[in-house]
């Protein structure tokens, strides 16, 4: 993404002026450009990392935040992180009024001590102490300082000027100084400035007077938007690790070493695996025989402590345990592979919407959060395989992992690759559905969806759900409004790519509406797109990630009796943004309207924004124009 | 039969030892896996669980030795059927461990049983792979992962808990997230604690009661406990599973409940337990974060001599209730103990919810008015049942001022409350009033209506454009509730335009909202737009969709059947009037009839009217619905309402070029 987000901040300069704690945080004293829908603003932040050794690297945290109104009140929640690698060595903090006079002190004590979560791993070692400041009144501000002895880190934190949207800062001060041979690396990205090198070798970063940004709907993530310093080290000491990072190549060397030797297993487990591919001598098949074995015999179970944070069980473990997190799972998965002589590699990526490996020129801990199993095929597609899901069809690499890079870990080193890509056209969902009219407006009607690749998820749910919980999900998120569902069947398609195809019963009391001898029937009657107001001026870009076609085709089987007065004319739209085809014709008792809609993914300067929500508005008329039937004799 | 004294003299007496299981089937083994177990399909009674518990029991009872404790023995066998219902393996207990007399956790064990080529292989859980998590200064977390869990396998978990708190027995939950063919517990009360059971939730439950006498270590000798031992055994006890609608599920999950009453002292048992209301009063009245609170003189004295120049009572209230809901900023925590001192709550401006309403008592005493605070259980926390002492469930404090002869209930920690119009979360069933001497019980209930009344102007002009000018009126808890709404999208322009973005089709060119400083006038949303996305061509017709500004789009109600009670925060009335002027040119094709629609009991009405003089067309439609609360029985006839309004209001307005 290349958009010229720069043009957007005011003055980010690499000034000589020493940086230093503001002599007062009167909010009079704040520039009114970063009260401008700011609910909180950052007066000064001071972060400071000093590298003794690679294993004594002393971190200072200064921050004082002026809250302006309600909206700031997660800032009045004050949190460091620990492990066992780091011995915090002070903390306290200190609350303002709007007058800059001090109003409460806070020292360690005050600070409660709690074990982290991170929402799905049964167990880390993380622990974070925590401390709920008393806020006078608004505005106020709040200063939060410690300092911690890091034993080993694996990075040092990113230096985002955003901390979220409405959020503005006035004077923002990062400073690494490290020993000459300790390597140290750093990438400015979205416009942050060069760092000044002061005589003692620091090196020093500055941001100021940087105003807020607005919440905007499908606008990029904030590290796509914030300046940003990635900073790394070229080597790392970590819980008894230690090993070369500079570059991707490297960090796979280190990778590979945790990995070296843990793919043993049980003499059983080769027999059974052996056995079960002796039927075929398809490699692909015998790949995905495999790869259902394991999502048979296992579960995903993350528990993180220390070095394991990087270092998988071994496959011998999660033989034996039955449970592993994505790393173990795949590194067995890996060994079950290698027994039956199919080679295959441990492969560390971002997944999910907001990570991915986004800078291959700049190798750092932070970028990647997953590791997935790539598996070349001769002659066809490579597979990659998810392991920690026991429902993934095993040739469809879903977009949790798609469509971005991957960095292949083997005793060569790291090798940074791209991993499937599926097109517009592959991402198809074909909706059908077929309408039994009654002459009082209500419908008996069928629907069948064929979804594949991406487009395969829309129902995935109901593959997992059972029972009433299915037919709940499923009444919910029906594509057509005040349905009554009254049966459905969920299946997998086998094609090369996934698929899966649901059928349903419905009926609807009111399809159409009768007014006199007129039966308004809508001919497209899916639920609207959601359709932002356009709202004031635009100031962000916006981003769209899908990349989806759909063809729906809507049959309506007219009774005797019912005849067809009007249908509305064909529909064309094409945009930068997508493109939308209906068309409406009759043949005999039958009404069939036939629709093609495509989103196309990109990002788009924000002046599109308001022919983007009129594309969309228009899409929604259309969809709910009505064709009118008259009941005759 | 004489009881021994606990406090240290030894008598042995010799006794008849009864067996104290009253199990009625003789409680499984671990480790006896039956054949049956492992090659079960399918749940017996629910055929879409992915795992189900084949049994859960447990037992509790007093054990001695050198200090007292209360020990529960739990033991649970799961069957897992599908991959999903592995996700039961991985368990947690909590435990209470404050620095002294922490509770602990013995013998924790979890074996897994797989069927492979016919044979049964065992998979134990390693003691290394229990997680024992400081969750916080009082809390831990023992967290395991069954090993060798998936489709097909039982496992077994066991573990014992052992608390010094031996008089304070915990709810037992009969029905879980999953499934559980049978629940079986048993429970020997000391004859000298008394408890009150409560039976929670829908599903039967069989109690059998026994009276026995038990020998059991104590100090250096034994003692003989004469129990009452009671037994609850539920059977085929479905999946829990929340619905919409559906607030205060823990009202609802199947459970045995024991408060404490009384402890008997003839055998050295000095518990002091309240029995009633009016100890629980006692007992607050001389408690520092109560009752001595409100024996301070009121840090705001001050502004106390400014408002007691009001003469009407009622408004001298509505001012002191408006300035401290003003003044103060309640901190998030529900309690019914102030977290500070008069004077600190003062200086931080901040506080918890009893700071914040005891600040609002004080003033109003120091004014003269007849005020007193009222303790209760909000609705997430559980019900006060009526008649029973459940001081335990306490969580908020607020006011209560009396005029003349009418009570009037205020909640100041909520921001955009006001006088008796308390937050939903505070109706909750049985609610205290402490007095100084005495107490009351009341009943606390939303007073107030969710009002929504909405009136829009429509013209429609020759080109098919409309234009219109209208507004919405919310009121009670129609303004609580939209004021909340503005708060959260942290502006007025925030809130208007995700609002204005939901409705499609209209563009405002004005709107407003006022006013947003005083909660006990109601809102007001002015606007002025275009309509035209209301207006549909159709060959040579013009359709219109009339109820732009609130229309019910979608039956809320979408799943088939239910299993639980349909909860509403509030009674609502909504009313809509729709004026449209159509121009030279066209006349009406067609209008939607009037249409008037019933609960059978009549809480719920819906009367939607249409008329036409000259060139207008008016439209009104009312719905309300009166009752917060209707069983699963009368959800269909209630699903079905709802989608009579939503089909009517679907209906157009057909005009046509004469």
């Amino acid at each position: 993404m290349t958009f010229k987000v720069s043009a957007f901040f005011i003055a980010l300069c690499a000034c000589t002026v020493l940086a230093a704690q503001p002599a007062s945080y009167a909010v009079d004293l704040l520039p009114a450009a970063l009260k401008n829908d700011a609910h909180a603003v950052r007066r000064y932040r001071h972060i400071r990392y000093d590298v003794r050794s690679p294993e004594n690297i002393v971190l200072q945290f200064t921050e004082a935040v002026t809250l302006l109104n309600s909206n700031a009140k997660g800032h009045t929640t004050l949190a460091v992180f620990y492990d066992k690698q780091t011995k915090i060595r002070s903390l306290g903090a200190t609350v303002y009024d709007a007058q800059g006079k001090v109003t409460k002190k806070y020292k360690e004590k005050d600070f409660r001590d709690f074990a982290a979560q991170d929402g799905f791993s049964l167990y880390l070692d993380d622990r974070l102490r925590l401390l709920e400041v008393a806020v006078p009144g608004l505005p106020c501000t709040v200063e939060f300082t410690y300092e911690t002895d890091n034993k080993g880190l694996l990075t040092f934190n990113t230096f985002m000027a955003y901390a979220s949207t409405h959020f503005a800062v006035e004077e923002d001060v990062y400073e690494v100084k490290a020993p000459t041979n300790y390597g140290l690396r750093y990438k400015n990205v979205n416009g942050a400035p060069e760092p000044e090198k002061l005589p003692d070798g620091t090196l020093r970063w500055t941001y100021r007077n940087l105003p807020a940004l607005p919440d905007e709907i499908l606008s990029p993530p904030l590290d796509a938007l914030s300046p940003t310093v990635w900073v790394a080290p070229n080597t790392i000491a970590y819980d008894g690790s230690s090993g070369d990072i500079s570059t991707w190549e490297n960090l796979g060397k280190w990778n590979w070493a945790l990995l070296e030797g843990r793919d043993k297993l049980p003499a059983a487990t080769v027999e059974k695996v052996r056995q079960l591919v002796a039927g075929t001598s398809d490699t692909r098949e015998k790949v995905c025989l495999i790869y259902e074995y394991m999502q048979q015999r296992t579960r995903y179970v993350s528990i993180q402590l220390g070095i394991g944070g990087f270092q998988p069980f071994t496959a011998e473990e999660v033989d034996k345990t039955g449970y592993g997190d994505c790393k173990a799972l795949s590194n067995y998965t890996r060994a079950l592979l290698k027994a039956v002589d199919i080679p295959s590699t441990y492969a560390v990526i971002g997944a999910g919407d907001d990570r991915r490996i986004r800078y291959p020129d700049f190798c750092s801990f932070g970028q990647a959060n997953h590791v997935i199993l790539c598996v070349p095929i001769k002659n066809s597609d490579t597979l990659w395989l998810e392991c920690t899901s026991q429902r993934q069809p095993c040739v469809y690499q879903g977009d949790f992992t798609s469509n971005r890079l991957a960095l292949l870990v083997d005793k060569n080193g790291g090798k940074l690759v791209q991993t499937a890509h599926y097109t517009q056209e592959q991402n198809r969902l074909e909706n059908t559905f077929q309408f039994e009219v009654k002459s009082d407006g209500g419908a008996a009607a069928t629907f069948q969806s064929n979804g594949y690749a991406a487009a395969s998820e829309d129902y995935e749910a109901l593959l997992r759900y059972q029972g009433k919980e299915a037919d709940d999900w499923l009444a919910l998120n029906f594509p057509v409004a005040n349905a009554k569902v009254l049966t459905h069947r969920i299946a997998g398609i086998d094609s090369v790519l996934a698929g899966t195809r649901l059928f349903s019963e419905f009926t609807m009391s009111r399809l159409a509406t009768v007014q006199g001898q007129r039966l308004f029937l809508p001919v497209c009657p899916l639920k609207p797109l959601p359709s932002p107001a356009s709202g004031g001026k635009r100031m962000l870009p916006m981003e769209i990630r899908m990349d989806k076609v759909q063809t729906d085709r809507f049959e309506y089987r007219l009774p005797a009796g019912l005849k067809v007065d009007f249908t509305p004319e064909d529909k064309f739209l094409e945009t930068p943004f997508g493109t939308y085809r209906r068309a409406v014709r009759n043949e005999g008792n039958l009404l069939i309207a036939e629709r093609h809609f495509a989103i196309h993914p990109g990002v788009y300067p924000p002046e599109q924004w308001s022919a983007f929500i009129d594309f969309l508005k228009k899409v929604n008329a259309a969809d709910a124009e009505k064709a009118i039937l008259l009941l005759g004799p | 039969m004489t009881y021994a004294s606990l406090t240290g003299a030894l008598r042995l007496v010799l006794l008849l030892y009864l067996p104290f299981s009253l199990f009625s089937q003789k409680a499984p083994k671990f480790g006896k896996i039956s054949p049956e177990e492992l090659s079960l399909k399918a749940c017996p009674f629910d055929a879409s669980a992915t795992a189900f518990y084949l049994f859960d029991n447990g037992e509790t009872q007093l054990e001695g030795g050198a200090v007292i404790r209360l020990v529960t023995r739990r033991h649970f066998r799961v069957k897992v059927l599908q991959q999903e219902g592995a996700a039961l393996a991985d368990q947690k207990i909590v435990v209470y461990t404050p620095e002294r007399d922490a509770e602990t956790i013995e013998d924790l064990k979890a074996v897994a049983y797989n069927l492979e080529n016919g044979k049964v292989v065992e998979t134990k859980l390693d003691k290394s792979a229990i997680f024992k998590e400081k969750t916080s200064e009082t809390l831990t977390t023992y967290k395991f992962a069954v090993p060798n869990v998936r489709a097909g396998t039982v496992f077994e978990v066991s573990y014992e808990l052992r608390s010094s708190y031996y008089i304070s027995i915990d709810p037992w939950i009969f029905q879980h997230d999953y499934p559980v063919q049978r629940s079986e517990y048993q429970v020997n009360i000391f004859q000298d604690f008394n408890y009150r059971r409560s039976l929670m939730g829908y599903h039967p439950v069989d109690v059998k009661e026994e009276r026995g006498i038990r020998r059991m270590p104590m100090g250096s000798g034994m003692a003989e406990l004469t129990e009452i031992i009671q037994n609850y055994t539920a059977v085929n006890v479905p999946a829990f599973r929340i619905e919409p609608y559906l607030y205060t599920d823990d009202n609802y999950r199947t459970a045995v409940r024991f408060d404490l009453k009384s402890v008997d002292p003839s055998n050295g048992f000095t518990v002091k337990v309240a029995t009633d209301w009016g100890e629980v009063a006692g007992n607050l009245a001389t408690n520092t974060h109560f009752g001595d609170f409100l024996k301070k003189k009121s840090p705001m004295k001050d502004q106390a001599a400014t408002f007691k120049a009001i003469a009407d009572p009622k408004q001298l209230m509505q001012q002191v209730f408006s300035h401290v809901q003003s003044y103060y900023s309640w901190n998030g925590d529900f309690s019914y103990l102030a977290d500070e001192a008069p004077d600190e709550v003062y200086k931080s401006k901040k506080g918890n919810s009893a700071a914040i309403n005891l600040s609002l008592v004080s003033l109003l005493r120091e004014v003269g008015l007849d005020a007193n605070p009222v303790v209760l259980s909000t609705r997430n926390n559980g019900r006060i049942l009526p008649g029973q002492c459940s001081a335990n469930l306490l969580d908020h404090t607020i006011a209560v001022a009396k005029i003349d002869t009418t009570l009037y209930y205020m909640d100041a920690s909520d921001a955009f409350s006001s006088v008796n119009l308390l937050p939903p979360q505070n109706c909750n069933g049985t609610a205290i009033i402490v007095r100084k001497e005495t107490y009351q019980a009341v009943e606390l209930k939303q007073n107030q209506i969710n009002g929504i009344h909405s009136h829009l102007n429509l013209t429609l002009d020759a080109s098919g454009n409309v234009q219109g000018d209208g507004d919405l009126t919310f009121n009670d808890y129609g303004a609580w509730a939209k004021r909340w709404e503005i708060a959260r999208a942290g502006s007025e322009k925030a809130f208007l335009e995700a609002w204005a973005g939901d409705k499609s089709g209209i563009e405002f060119s004005k709107s407003t909202i006022a006013p947003l400083d005083s909660n006990d006038m109601p809102l007001k949303i002015q606007l002025q737009g275009s309509f035209n996305g209301i207006v549909e061509q159709a060959g040579n017709l013009l359709l219109v969709s009339p109820w732009a500004l609130d229309q019910e789009k979608e039956n809320p109600f979408t799943s088939a059947t239910r299993d639980y009670p349909v909860e509403f925060y509030y009674p609502t009335v909504k009313s809509s009037t729709v004026k449209l002027t159509i121009p030279q040119g066209y006349v009406v094709e067609s209008l939607p009839k009037s249409l008037k629609v019933r609960l059978p009991d009549g809480s719920a009405r819906f009367t939607c009217n249409v008329g036409q003089k000259d060139n207008v067309i008016t439209l009104t439609s009312m719905v309300t619905v009166t009752r917060t609360l209707y069983t699963p029985e009368e959800y269909a006839d209630l699903k079905s309402f709802y989608q009579t309004v939503v089909d009517k209001e679907l209906e157009k307005i057909v005009l046509k070029k004469a």
